[in-house]
């Protein structure tokens, strides 16, 4: 089983269906081009015999005498295919054949009343001496329709020596040759349809014909014809009336045989007489499923296709007269009378602008000029404006480069029988890199304005944006700059002066938590074992060591052993830079009278471990000693053998670690804090307690002088006693000074305002 | 096979000694009468919590290091990480110098860790004590330029009121300062600290709750 390509989408499809399986398009084409199938027109003779085959009898009779005096076998095909045409395309040509033109033509002798009167009329105005002028019934008549007149003109002088010319002759023999079965008719002198239409037209003819306009009968088919002519047009309007007709005219042997004419007379003044409803013959015939009965049974009796074929036919036999007689024809363009081309221009022309679909298949295919045309016949010649509407034209539209192969007719598909379309079996075929579409965006003014805008800023977000000019002198600067120096020069004065006229704080002053410490100080024994934690920075050494210096000198005072111990990295150095400065009085001997455990790390838990098992600890000394082996730590197990717990600390969290963790174990023991100024309202709640976390409390440089007051010694608070006064002085000042500026701003606004 | 057993191992571990710890803290017993299985598991896991916390300083000191070591490297760092690691390697050096002569040749104290103490970080530090002595004052100057409301104005009255009675010669010539003073530092000060100080233990509770029941892990894992 064989494939088939499908045309549409490029799949394989077998053979025997006539449509696409995967997108349903028509594999098989329904119009078969003429290349494919229709044989050559100069081969197929057969064709050409099965076409007369199929024409009317009295027409296949009619050309079976003509081929056998003409041998011109290309009109002759023309008219089959014509004819053949005609009979597929409408009723026209079935209701043509089913005429009895023979019975017409064998009866002719008889002519009608109405046609009688018309030859009368015309010999009368003949007789008149008036010559007829002939008056064409539409004024601007087609250049393509002029050249059939002339082809008639031989018979018209053929008819001239003879009543009856000799294809008439010829059809009258044939016809009497023939069975009587086409002579049925015998009360039907004339056909029933140009009877009734003869009566018709006879009347009209009568009414159009007062003898001062003639008819000429020619122009029938050209009635409803209002085309602008073109110039060739133009140029035959200014012939009155062709030669041949003329003669016709003037011929008074010219009566019953020339019913042509006559026929045309009368047709001309029907449709003269109709010049409101111009219903075309051809038309008629060519739509005739769409005209309405009317208009089909007027048909016959104006169309002249028949004996326009017949005239036509008979033109290569005078044409050696054409030679002796130049007339009109030679100076019009010589087109053979019944080529299909000027049939299709008449037919166009007739019909407007549009022409039906299968009268364009028609020019499609018969755009080849027979191959075999022989010789002596005129080659049909295309007017210009048909020749531009061929559409398998040589040039192609589709570039060179571009065309595969000119010579390809599509054979499928919706575009089959035109030249030089672009195939997509190969394109779909074709395996190629897909090109990448182009993906420029297209930008607008305005949006590259706001790009470039948006780029300005994105850069412009990269610039540190430049600080404000800041000027070199301001009223901050020369405060602080004041307040500096006035710290320093006042302070400084009174340190380095040694000053000490600042009076100490009444004892009645004294606060009670100092006057608690000291109590406990001395109800310590001798010697006593007394653990200081040491837990500040070294920042706030000058406030606690002025604070602690006092108590410690106390405890020296009183022989106590001293334990240091610190859950801060500096502590251990503090206690020894205490001792060796604000204690260095005192002489006390690492491992002698006191013992620097150095640092408990881990804060909380670190304190923890140490009062649950201090000697696992900590076992030895800052200074790398074995710490509980020296008199300090002698004797000292656990934290409760200390006789007095001090903490010097300088934060809150430190003073309650150390509360929370030693209270809980050894709330007996006594327990002093000296804190910074700052802490001490804070820690001062586990002092002011019921149960008494803590015994004594000494916060801030205060109360390490007020301790020196109460243990009547000196050991640093004194020194310093006059510049503290003084500082707090100037931090007074300064705040006062801010304020005043203030109130001073607040009154004067509502002046300004 | 790959399973990520961190979270839940770090969780169970602290929750397991969180729970011996506080057992051992009241059914552990006390150095008094000797210790239990359960308090002797107290202190060897607070033992060696104060080891860890000893190592986690040294991995501090090291990460400090390799800090500033890779801002040289990278030339992000300026003159300071020179400084601070020249510190440092003097620091160290002078240290283990000492502890070399005091534990094997016998000397006493450690007089180059002190002298650098003494001499460097002790005057550093007060030194910038000092300073902010001054920014206090000059801020108690600019104190008043700030927008004032009842809580600035009752601010600033107490520091005055604090800084007059903290005067020696305003205490000992108006003892209405002193008692001023007396009742600002114990009783409005002690009940606002005493409040904290509440607060503090409440917090604390709490946070030793959600830690022992594994809700909080401040130890990572999510």
């Amino acid at each position: 089983m064989g494939e088939i390509r499908c045309p549409m989408c490029g799949k394989l499809n077998p053979d025997d269906l006539d449509v696409c399986q995967y997108c349903e398009a028509r594999l098989k084409p329904l119009i078969v081009t003429p290349q494919e199938e229709a044989p050559e027109p100069t081969s197929d003779a057969e064709d050409t015999l099965v076409s007369r085959d199929e024409l009317p009898d009295w027409l296949r009779g009619v050309e079976g005498d003509e081929s056998t005096s003409q041998s011109e076998p290309a009109p002759d095909q023309q008219e089959g295919d014509w004819l053949s045409q005609l009979q597929q395309s409408g009723d026209f040509v079935e209701d043509e054949s089913e005429i009895d033109e023979e019975d017409y033509l064998a009866e002719e002798s008889e002519i009608p009343d109405w046609l009688q009167r018309v030859k009368d009329m015309r010999e009368g105005d003949d007789e008149s001496g008036e010559p007829v002028s002939p008056q064409p019934f539409v004024e601007e008549p087609s250049a393509s329709q002029i050249p059939q007149k002339p082809s008639l003109q031989p018979d018209q002088e053929s008819a001239a020596d003879t009543t009856m010319p000799d294809w008439l002759k010829h059809e009258f023999e044939a016809e009497q040759a023939e069975e009587p079965t086409t002579q049925p008719k015998d009360d039907a002198k004339v056909p029933e349809w140009l009877r009734s239409l003869g009566d018709e037209a006879a009347e009209e003819s009568l009414d159009a014909l007062p003898g001062e306009e003639p008819v000429f009968p020619g122009d029938f088919s050209l009635a409803p014809q209002q085309e602008t002519p073109t110039g060739e047009e133009a140029a035959d309007e200014e012939i009155p009336m062709p030669d041949w007709l003329r003669e016709m005219d003037t011929e008074p042997a010219m009566d019953e045989t020339a019913f042509p004419s006559d026929l045309f007379e009368e047709s001309a003044g029907e449709d003269k007489g109709k010049a409101d409803e111009p219903v075309l013959p051809m038309d008629a015939g060519i739509k005739g499923e769409t005209k309405d009965e009317e208009v089909s049974e007027a048909e016959p009796a104006t169309l002249p296709d028949w004996l326009s074929e017949l005239a036509g036919e008979e033109v290569p036999a005078p044409s050696e007269e054409k030679a002796e007689e130049p007339s009109l024809e030679e100076a019009l363009p010589r087109v053979p009378a019944f080529e299909l081309g000027d049939e299709l221009v008449d037919v166009e022309n007739i019909l407007g602008e549009e022409l039906p679909e299968w009268i364009s298949e028609e020019e499609a295919g018969e755009e080849k000029p027979p191959e075999t045309e022989e010789e002596g016949l005129a080659r049909a010649k295309l007017p210009s404006w048909l020749e531009s509407l061929r559409p398998q034209e040589e040039q192609s539209l589709v570039p060179e480069d571009l065309r595969d192969d000119d010579d390809h007719v599509e054979g499928t598909g919706p575009l089959a029988g035109i030249r030089s379309v672009l195939s997509a079996e190969p394109e779909v075929a074709r395996v190629a890199e897909p090109k990448l579409p182009s993906f420029k965006l297209q930008v607008s003014e305005a949006h590259r304005a706001n790009a470039e805008l948006l780029e300005k800023f994105l850069a412009e977000e990269d610039k540190a944006a430049p600080l404000p000019a800041q000027r070199l002198v301001t009223l901050h600067k020369i405060v602080r700059l004041v307040l500096a120096l006035a710290l320093l020069i006042l302070v400084g004065m009174v340190v380095f002066a040694s000053s000490s006229n600042v009076s100490l704080l009444d004892k009645s002053l004294i606060p009670g938590e100092v006057l608690d410490a000291s109590r406990i100080v001395d109800s310590l024994p001798q010697g006593a074992q007394v653990l200081v934690a040491i837990d500040f920075e070294p920042a706030f050494a000058g406030e606690l060591e002025s604070a602690a210096a006092p108590f410690l000198d106390h405890l020296m005072l009183k022989g106590a052993r001293l334990v240091f111990i610190s859950t801060s990295p500096t502590g251990p150095a503090l206690a020894e830079h205490l001792l060796e400065s604000k204690l260095a009085q005192h002489n006390y001997v690492s491992g002698e009278q006191y013992i620097n455990l150095g640092y408990i790390a881990g804060g909380e838990a670190g304190l923890q471990s140490f009062i649950l098992t201090p000697r696992r600890l900590t076992p030895f000394s800052f200074d790398g000693r074995d710490a509980w082996s020296t008199p300090p730590l002698e004797g000292i197990n656990r934290i409760e053998d200390f006789k007095l717990i001090v903490l010097v600390t300088d934060r809150l969290p430190t003073a309650r670690t150390w509360i929370e963790q030693v209270e809980t174990v050894s709330p007996e023991i006594p327990f002093v804090v000296v804190s910074s100024a700052q802490a001490a309202p804070a820690i001062r709640p586990y002092y002011a307690s019921t149960n008494g976390q803590i015994e004594g409390l000494l916060g801030g440089y205060t109360a390490g002088v007020a301790y020196e007051q109460i243990t009547g010694r000196t050991i640093s608070g004194r020194a310093y006693w006059d510049a503290y006064t003084m500082g707090l002085v100037i931090a007074v000042l300064a705040g006062l000074f801010g304020v005043g500026r203030y109130i001073m701003a607040l009154v004067a606004r509502p002046k300004e305002g | 096979m790959n399973i990520r057993l961190r979270a839940p191992v770090a969780t169970a571990v602290a929750i397991g000694v969180g729970i011996i710890v506080l057992l051992g803290y009241v059914l552990g017993g006390d150095a008094g009468t000797g210790y239990n299985f359960l308090g002797l598991l107290r202190v060897y896991f607070l033992e060696a919590g104060v080891v860890l916390a000893a190592v986690a300083v040294l991995v501090g000191i090291v990460n400090l290091l390799g800090v500033h070591i890779n801002k040289i490297r990278l030339g992000e760092s300026d003159f300071y990480s020179f400084v601070l690691i020249l510190a440092f390697l003097i620091t160290v050096a002078l240290g283990l110098y000492d502890f070399f002569r005091v534990f094997w040749l016998g000397d006493v104290a450690l007089q180059r860790t002190m002298w650098i103490f003494e001499n460097v970080q002790f005057p550093i530090e007060t030194s910038l004590m000092a300073v902010l002595t001054l920014s206090l004052t000059v801020a108690l100057y600019r104190l008043s330029r700030r927008k004032l409301s009842v809580m600035s104005s009752v601010f600033i009255v107490t520091v005055f009121l604090l800084l007059l009675a903290s005067i020696p010669l305003v205490v000992n010539s108006l003892g209405i300062f002193a008692d001023l003073y007396a009742w600002l530092t114990q009783v409005v000060a002690v009940s606002g600290a005493r409040g904290i100080l509440i607060g503090v233990g409440l917090g604390i509770v709490a946070a030793g709750i959600r830690v022992l029941i594994g809700y909080d892990r401040p130890y990572g894992g999510g």
